[in-house]
């Protein structure tokens, strides 16, 4: 154990010595993680409108649609309407594209409904926007709909042979209650764009990059020909291996605790549990660690492996969605990315951040990651002690 | 014609390295790949919403009506709590909960509830919740019209419920009636290929140059520049050499990036003059930073270390990654402060806006300002490098 130890620490010293490493483990994921935090801060993909209205009716009716329905609370953070004089200004400003959508209220609207005839608002959408279009025709249809209800079951139950007299019958429709109502279930979501997912995922990616060295310290040790010297120490195989594999786990640590540490502050970014957390994290680098391991033992110099681990870590990135939030893209690309084990830890990142819990809400996340590092730790290792022992 | 030798001896260096051929050529594919499909033709994005539905007909109409809008598409669940998980993740933007006894309850003359989970701070919830509602409302008015007239005796409730339908179709009452206005708009230039393509030129001539700047070092540490220098060459010629070996790497990776998008997905560049000057002036600030990074560091290491990372993140600056017009307007104005943005803008006045050479003065002017002030300055040090 002791060798192992002085070996790690070495190790470390030398690897702090080089600089490169500094700016892969902190500078370098830092920075981006703040752009992208910074760059996604805001409130969700994002839908603002502004609404124009034309209220030529000035009716009791009239200024129930315009403070009410447009004004109401729901549309009130992020529709903005605008009151306008005519017609033809609210027209303008829909066909310049100034708003989404605007409505015209005609002369006599409230008039007509009361008494039965016909009745038309106008929703004038503009052809440059998209969604705030169809939100304001969505609210003008509704708003006619309830306008309707009345008369709709007055004329059903006319025409079904109820021989009452209709005012009557309008009067105990009126009274009626609409038979579906709709509730708010209000929940809080987590910002996929956000520092809990940036965070983790810049940290991840980053860790391709730090954590491959244990392998490569080892084949520089070969190529300095200091390897068969620590050969011809008395050691055994695995001390050699667990002091090389030591400072490797370190540093990415490190880095993943700073990075989480900076989101906290910088961000308020959360993950709830705070063991859990640590849990995760440790199995994060671990399961990095495997995936690497592998693949630089299939290296057969310093610069091979170095590339060797940069490509896979790039490659897996882009598929486990370090660089794009994985659940908002199609479904495919969201099953590919849970393959992956940076993909599957960055889950449990999100999945903690999101749905909060602890150790039983990512417990799946978990064992896969672990798996994939106990199994690339496994043939590592068997690889590597051949280079010890070779 | 030594300038040649030394330029083409560079360009040829980074072909002899294998991997450099995945960074180069595979790395920009899968990019545009996997982000040019996933971002595929969005213009605005799609609103997803998860609805958990009872099953019955009334549930069934009610999703498909939510369903008809033009821009929402309603994933379907199975379990309430799955459908609140995806809310949180933001996998969907809002989730519809008709309880399993949707169309039970109200064919028994009750009060069915439909619950719609939205996290309140979300820009698109009043989105969702408008046209949900509206949805609702509609399929209310019915119902309340055959239970109304069913319970005056005028048949049975379904068959009430089918003559509502029919009297709600037919025109009167309070109607909504609706006109688009204004010329139509252009596709918007923001996703799919033909956004991505540019940027991936923009970015990788970047982290290219920036990557392969440990060349320059090399050569240094290796003294192969002192060697040339022994034989009858004189500085300027090895300066130049080393120069225009830095901007062939540039151009190279351009062009790789060009041909390939172009062939594969029949990206358009817009107007073939301006898109050759966007690119060869972009060339010429990497050919720069490039110089200047191997100048600068002392090891290749640092700059293998170095270059992906500062190119990923100009990148991210300069809206190589995605759209800046998707970002608060700090982050839009500080990523100004790089060449990538001036380029992004360039590309997206020539494609986007299909203008010509004299649409994009302003951003080939200040990409060649930045060409004017890197080149000389890394001439400078190359120079100094070379000599000392």
């Amino acid at each position: 154990m002791r060798h192992a130890l002085v070996i790690a620490g070495k190790d470390l010293k030398l690897r702090l010595r080089d600089r490169s490493v500094l700016i892969v483990a902190f500078v370098a994921p830092l920075a981006l993680a703040v752009i992208l935090g910074l760059a996604f801060g805001g409130t969700g993909p994002g839908f603002r409108a502004t609404f124009a209205v034309a209220d030529l009716d000035g009716s009791e009716m009239s200024r129930t649609f315009v403070e009410q329905v447009l004004g109401s609370p729901q549309l009130s953070g992020s529709v903005t309407v605008r009151e306008v004089s005519g017609a033809e200004q609210a027209e303008r400003l829909a066909a310049s594209g100034d708003v989404s959508a605007a409505f015209v209220v005609p002369p006599g609207f409230e008039g007509s409904v009361r008494g039965g005839g016909e009745a038309t608002l106008r929703v004038l959408r503009s052809s440059s926007s998209r969604v705030g279009a169809d939100v304001a025709e969505a609210v003008a249809r509704g708003f006619a709909d309830r306008l309707n209800a009345t008369r709709l079951s007055v004329i059903t139950a006319v025409a079904g042979g109820v021989g009452e007299d209709p005012a009557a019958l309008a009067a105990a429709a009126a009274a009626e209650e609409p038979p579906v109502r709709l509730v708010d279930a209000g929940t809080s979501s987590q910002q996929a764009g956000g520092p809990e997912y940036f965070g983790p995922a810049m940290a991840i990616f980053f860790l391709f990059f730090t954590v491959g060295f244990t392998a490569r310290s080892l084949l520089a040790e070969r190529e300095s020909g200091t390897l068969s010297r620590i050969g011809a120490a008395p050691l055994r195989g695995w001390s050699v291996l667990a002091g090389k594999t030591l400072p490797a786990f370190v540093i990415g640590l490190t880095s993943m605790f700073v990075m989480l540490t900076a989101m906290r502050v910088m961000f308020g970014a959360s993950w709830g549990d705070p063991l859990t957390l640590a849990v995760l994290t440790v199995v994060t680098v671990f399961g990095i660690f495997g995936v690497t391991a592998v693949v630089q033992t299939l290296a057969r110099n310093q610069q091979q492996a170095d590339s060797y681990a940069g490509i896979v870590g790039i490659v897996l990135a882009l598929l486990g969605g370090n660089f794009f939030p994985i659940d908002q893209l199609p479904g495919a690309v969201r099953q590919i990315a849970l393959v992956t084990p940076n993909g599957r830890a960055l889950r449990a990142f999100g999945d903690l951040a999101a749905l909060g819990g602890g150790l039983s809400t990512i417990w799946t996340h978990l064992v896969i990651v672990a798996g994939f590092g106990a199994i690339g730790m496994l043939i590592g290792a068997v690889r590597m002690r051949r280079v010890v022992e070779a | 014609m030594k300038i040649w030798t030394i330029a083409l001896l560079s360009v040829r260096r980074l072909g002899g390295e294998r991997t450099a051929l995945f960074y180069v050529l595979l790395l920009p594919l899968m990019i545009l790949l996997v982000v040019g499909s996933a971002t595929g033709g969005a213009g605005e994005a799609r609103l997803e919403v998860g609805m958990v539905s009872g099953g019955g007909p009334l549930a069934t109409e009610l999703r498909d009506r939510v369903d008809a809008y033009p821009r929402v598409d309603v994933v379907s669940y199975d379990d309430p709590d799955e459908l609140r998980d995806a809310v949180r993740r933001r996998t969907v933007l809002a989730g519809i909960v008709l309880g399993s006894v949707y169309d039970q309850t109200l064919m028994a003359g009750g009060t069915a509830e439909v619950s719609l989970i939205v996290d309140p701070a979300l820009d698109a919830t009043a989105a969702m919740r408008s046209m949900v509602s509206a949805a609702v409302t509609e399929q209310a008015a019915r119902l309340q019209a055959a239970r109304f007239a069913s319970v005056r005796a005028a048949g049975t409730f379904d068959e009430a419920l089918e003559r509502a339908g029919t009297i709600a179709r037919e025109p009167g009452g309070t109607t909504v009636e609706s006109a688009t206005v204004g010329a139509p708009a252009d596709e918007p230039f923001v996703g799919g290929f033909n956004y991505q393509a540019p940027a991936q030129v923009i970015l990788f001539v970047f982290i290219t140059s920036a990557a392969a700047s440990g060349m320059v070092i090399e050569s240094r540490r290796l003294g192969v520049t002192r060697r040339m220098l022994a034989t009858p060459t004189r500085v300027r010629t090895v300066v130049a050499g080393e120069g225009m070996g830095r901007f062939g790497i540039a151009l190279t990776q351009a062009l790789i990036v060009f041909v390939v998008s172009t062939l594969l997905f029949g990206v358009r560049w817009g107007h073939p003059v301006g898109a050759a000057l966007v690119i060869l002036l972009f060339c010429l600030v990497a050919t720069g930073v490039g110089l200047l990074m191997g100048t600068t560091l002392r090891t290749a290491e640092q700059a293998g270390a170095i270059g992906p990372p500062l190119g990923i993140a100009l990148g991210m600056l300069g809206g190589c990654m995605w759209p800046l017009e998707i970002v608060p307007t700090p982050m839009r104005v500080f990523g100004h402060l790089f060449p990538h943005a001036w380029a992004m803008d360039a590309w997206i006045g020539l494609i986007g806006r299909g203008e010509g050479v004299g649409g994009i003065a302003v951003e080939l002017g200040v990409l060649a300002a930045f060409a004017a002030v890197l080149l000389p300055l890394s001439v400078w040090r190359l120079r100094r490098s070379v000599v000392g």
